[in-house]
């Protein structure tokens, strides 16, 4: 039994008083700062990585991946309260997550989410422990056409997210993938759409995009419809915790929502974002009553947030097995583990056994301390949304504007985020939905890279794309998506029109 | 910080600003912030990391290291170009931004490599590995040029971005060999190791820092070094100038600059402090592990030459490459 | 001809030109071939089935079959106090210091909404500037300029 002879090294390691204490400490500062809007993990692993630096190793690595789950959870809670997704992964936790929120469900959703994160993080991290070399073998599978095939087939997935038009969503991907090919070109070299702003080279900032169109736009909604007097639930509140009827619709979505992003989650950029979406629009089309999805369906939460978290842990694995940082969070990880004289990489696992077991077995742990720590704090954030509005909204613009501003320490971000909220409102006069616009934005640099690089590779023959098996089952897939999505809609809005 | 500290270092400031002769006698009295114009994590964040604890030893202040990354360094690099030139701003200068991207972009800069900088203290050069995916058909340095003059256009090589000092070594090899090999760039240095590994690309030029990992898991082989002396890690691995292509020699430096016109005691302190760091125990063994060259004799006397030299030597690739951004 | 939908016309009229004008901008761009492709191909590609998508929504909404719906009026008097407020912080943060630009965006977007009371904003803005100091600048020690520059 290797497995559980590893593990249990793994929980010597964390069993200890001190490691615990620093499990507890990452998870708790994590939950503070990753609750302010506009702080999402990396920023907040940025910001703690030097207190990490005077710990042993395996200290400092367990008290980081609790600040990465923490400010991970947090982020979800300010997504579901306020409706500001701090990262890309906790979007699709905002839109149904928010609209619970409004309808008097805000305590069901947070439980929800704390939930289907604890699952998840559970089943991920035996996945971890069990198959973290098969599935960093996945990540090798994944070259340049097979990634591309990929990104092509979640983003036509993202498609079903909008209630309304299909087609409306395709153009929002559009959009956000062009607007995402601002900044310097990797392939050239040249600057492209900058206009000369040095600022820009890097491209549009993904967290003050969120916080003006998320954030700002959102405000002035509110403030156009309902008036400033009442505070931000249209209903009455009832239970904090969610009922039988609840735990039977959340189930499944759970499940599915931690298979997939388990897997995904292995793939290097964007794994975790594209499983959230991924997860929502399952459950989108699974669905018997599909239209109660934008309007506080515990179905959209439940997954999408499992997706996410079990997503956050295997992104892991790369790391651990390979030393590739999976992401920029990871990124991050790689440098502290350097600091530390540990060099990432393939012989991590057999070079330093218990730091590798240890924060495998403290991603258990850290995902045991947040529900114990979040759950008693869900009734405090519940009273949030009864604040009269004309006195929060001005603290949501607050921590915004704070958060936006501590990313580079610069204004220009605050700048963009005051344009994107013009923009947010303009989308919003037009009922389209942003979500698929951001995904776009995400995945867009590696879907331009990856198919760039699969052209250069193949010297110019597309057909590449067909002839690796595993990127032609994908694009299928991603065919038969399509077509699934299109028809019933299509029959949906012929019998609308026969009717009248 | 209690506010009573918050108005002293206020008071302190206008202090050092009014009267530059007492700041001068004094410096430093506040810590120094020490830019670093990548991410977190990287080879050149470490070094910056490791030296800054030693440094601030000797200074008798804190050196507070500040990432500010973005467009491949330009970012951080501009903000101390345009910052105080009162000692406390300090910049972690390397080849990218100092001598490739001047070359590249000749123009487009806000800042000049020369004029808006005092440079103050060599730091480190160090040479490329060139590696390989295991499965391919050369394991040393002439089979792979043996290979690639057989087969020209078919080898595969990452770097981790255009005007990187990893892709001009590709391009050096290829016109010092007289070979074509096409080029696959990156993101950054990582995201070109899935590939490498699996062999959707074939062959990397590679600081040691980098591929140190893989090679030792056995997932990458090492056929030879841009070096003119065998790394002490990989004794084996031969040479360009042992291969006959002398011409195909390439190392990236760093070094360490502050705005122009810092006053020149100033300048004499940080350097004193970089040297002392380079000869750290710690910072020392780092280097050597990672076959990185320690530059302590380049002090301020000298500096302004090596960048000169260095820059000239890149331009030239860059053109002879055809490689400029038009 | 008469626009049925208004809303989807005007939304696929946004997209149209937003995928014309990154059009154009791409023409500056390299085409390159599609084995060496340039820094303008792909977005010039995306562009081209953008400006396809924009079309086709617009084609939808003069469709006799399409669903009515009119375009929603525009508050700009709520939108310009939030947005103008915002970059108004961003543009004083860094001459007036933080404590001073906080103020001035707190009292400013309170001033936006129609219910509010002076004694009430005078109070939330005193509490809220007490909290971002004590949690910003000496809790996590944020890199924040607190007073104008003229002063410190």
């Amino acid at each position: 039994m290797d497995l559980l002879s590893n593990l249990s090294v793994g929980f010597t390691t964390v069993f200890t008083p001190d490691n615990l204490a620093y499990a507890f400490l990452g998870c708790l500062l994590g939950t503070l700062i990753g609750v302010l809007p506009g702080l999402g993990p990396l920023a907040t692993i940025a910001m703690l990585l030097p207190m990490t630096y005077n710990l042993a190793p395996d200290s400092a690595l367990i008290m980081l991946a609790g600040i990465y789950y923490g400010a991970q959870y947090g982020g979800s809670t300010t997504a579901i309260i306020v409706n500001l997704p701090g990262e890309s992964s906790s979007i699709m936790t905002a839109v149904d997550g928010h609209q619970m929120a409004r309808r008097g469900r805000a305590g069901v959703a947070l439980a929800t989410a704390a939930i289907g994160s604890f699952f998840a993080g559970c089943v991920a991290t035996l996945a971890i422990a069990a198959l973290a070399k098969p599935l960093a073998e996945v990540a090798l599978q994944f070259g340049p056409k097979e990634y591309f095939s990929l990104m092509v087939l979640g983003l036509l997935l993202a498609i079903v997210i909008s209630a309304d038009s299909l087609l409306e969503s395709l153009g929002m991907v559009l959009v956000g993938v062009l607007w995402s090919l601002i900044g310097t070109d990797v392939n050239s070299g040249t600057q492209r759409f900058t206009f000369g702003v040095t600022q820009l080279f890097d491209g549009l900032d993904f967290v003050p995009l969120t916080m003006g169109i998320f954030g700002f736009a959102e405000i002035v909604r509110n403030l156009q419809q309902h008036g400033a007097g009442q505070g931000l639930t249209v209903e009455k509140l009832t239970s904090l915790f969610p009922t039988r009827a609840d735990f039977r619709r959340m189930a499944a979505p759970i499940a599915r929502g931690t298979f997939i992003g388990t897997i995904l989650g292995v793939l290097p950029g964007g794994g975790a974002a594209l499983a959230s979406f991924t997860s929502y629009s399952v459950e989108k089309k699974l669905s018997s009553n599909p239209t109660s999805f934008g309007q506080g369906a515990i179905e959209g939460v439940a997954g999408p947030e499992s997706a996410n978290n079990a997503g956050a842990q295997t992104s892991f694995i790369p790391l651990l097995t390979l030393g590739l940082p999976a992401n920029a969070v990871m990124a991050l990880m790689v440098g502290a583990m350097t600091i530390h004289n540990i060099q990432p990489g393939p012989q991590v696992m057999t070079a330093n056994p218990s730091l590798f077991w240890g924060v495998i077995a403290s991603m258990w742990v850290g995902n045991m301390m947040l529900v114990i720590l979040n759950l008693p704090l869900v009734g405090l954030w519940v009273k949030l949304l009864n604040i009269p509005y004309r006195f929060l909204y001005p603290a949501i613009m607050m921590f915004c504007c704070i958060g936006v501003y501590s990313l580079k320490n610069s204004t220009f971000e605050i700048y963009e985020a005051a344009i994107m909220c013009i923009v947010g409102y303009a989308f919003l006069m037009l009922r389209l939905s942003p979500a698929p616009l951001l995904l776009g934005l995400v995945l867009g640099p590696q879907l331009e890279e990856t198919f760039r690089r699969t052209m250069l590779l193949s010297r110019g023959d597309a057909t590449v794309f067909f002839s690796s098996p595993l990127s032609a089952v994908l694009l299928a897939i991603a065919f038969c998506a399509v077509i699934a999505i299109a028809v019933p809609s299509i029959r949906g809005r012929r019998d609308k029109a026969l009717q009248e | 910080m209690s506010k009573y500290a918050v108005t002293m270092l206020g008071i302190a400031t206008s202090l050092t600003m009014a009267v530059p002769a007492f700041a001068q006698t004094a410096y430093p009295t506040r810590p120094i912030t020490w830019v670093v114009p990548f991410a977190a994590g990287g080879v050149t964040d470490t070094v910056a990391r490791k030296m800054a604890g030693p440094m601030s030893k000797v200074l008798g202040q804190t050196v507070v290291v500040e990432n500010k990354p973005g467009a491949g360094g330009v970012v951080g690099t501009e903000a101390v170009a345009s910052a105080k030139n009162d000692g406390y701003t300090v910049l972690y200068t390397s080849s990218g931004p100092m001598s490739i991207l001047p070359a590249l972009q000749a123009g487009k800069l806000s800042y000049d490599p020369v004029k808006s900088f005092t440079h103050v203290q060599g730091l480190s050069v160090a040479n490329q590995m060139i590696v390989a995916t295991p499965s391919a058909p050369f394991s040393t340095l002439p089979e792979l040029i043996a290979y690639a003059k057989e087969n020209p256009n078919q080898i595969n090589y990452g770097s981790p971005g255009v005007g990187t000092a990893q892709h001009l070594a590709g391009e050096l090899l290829q016109s010092a060999a007289g070979i074509k090999m096409t080029h696959i760039p990156y993101k950054a240095g990582s995201n070109q190791m899935v590939d490498l590994m699996s062999g959707v690309i074939q062959v990397s030029f590679e600081y040691s820092s980098v591929v140190a990992p893989y090679v030792s898991g056995g997932k990458m082989k090492v056929l030879g070094t841009t070096g003119s002396k065998r790394a002490s890690a990989y004794p084996n691995a031969v040479t360009v100038v042992e291969a006959g292509h002398p011409g195909a020699e390439n190392a990236g430096w760093s070094g360490i600059a502050v705005p122009a016109g810092t006053p020149s005691e100033v300048v004499e302190k940080i350097a004193a402090a970089a040297q002392a760091a380079l000869k750290d125990p710690a910072v020392a063994e780092y280097f050597e592990s990672n076959a990185i060259l320690p530059l302590p004799e380049v002090g301020p006397a000298q500096i302004n030459e090596f960048v000169a030299s260095e820059s000239a030597k890149f331009k030239a690739v860059v053109e002879r490459a055809g490689l400029a951004v038009k | 001809m008469p626009i049925y939908n208004q809303r989807a016309f005007a939304s696929g009229l946004l997209f149209v030109i937003t995928a014309l004008a990154f059009f154009l901008g791409s023409r500056e761009y390299d085409l390159g071939t599609p084995a060496q492709m340039g820094s303008g191909f792909f977005p010039s590609l995306v562009s081209v089935c953008l400006g396809g998508v924009g079309l086709f929504i617009m084609l939808g909404a003069v469709r006799r079959r399409s669903a009515r719906e009119r375009l929603r009026t525009w508050n700009i008097r709520l939108l310009a106090w939030i947005a103008g407020s915002v970059a108004l912080f961003a543009f004083m943060l860094p001459r007036f210091g933080f404590v001073i630009s906080l103020v001035v965006l707190l009292v400013l977007a309170s001033l936006a909404s129609h219910e509010a009371r002076w004694r009430g904003i005078v109070i939330n803005t005193l509490v809220l500037v007490a909290i971002a100091v004590g949690a910003f600048v000496y809790g996590i020690d944020l890199q924040l300029p607190l007073w104008p520059s003229f002063i410190r």
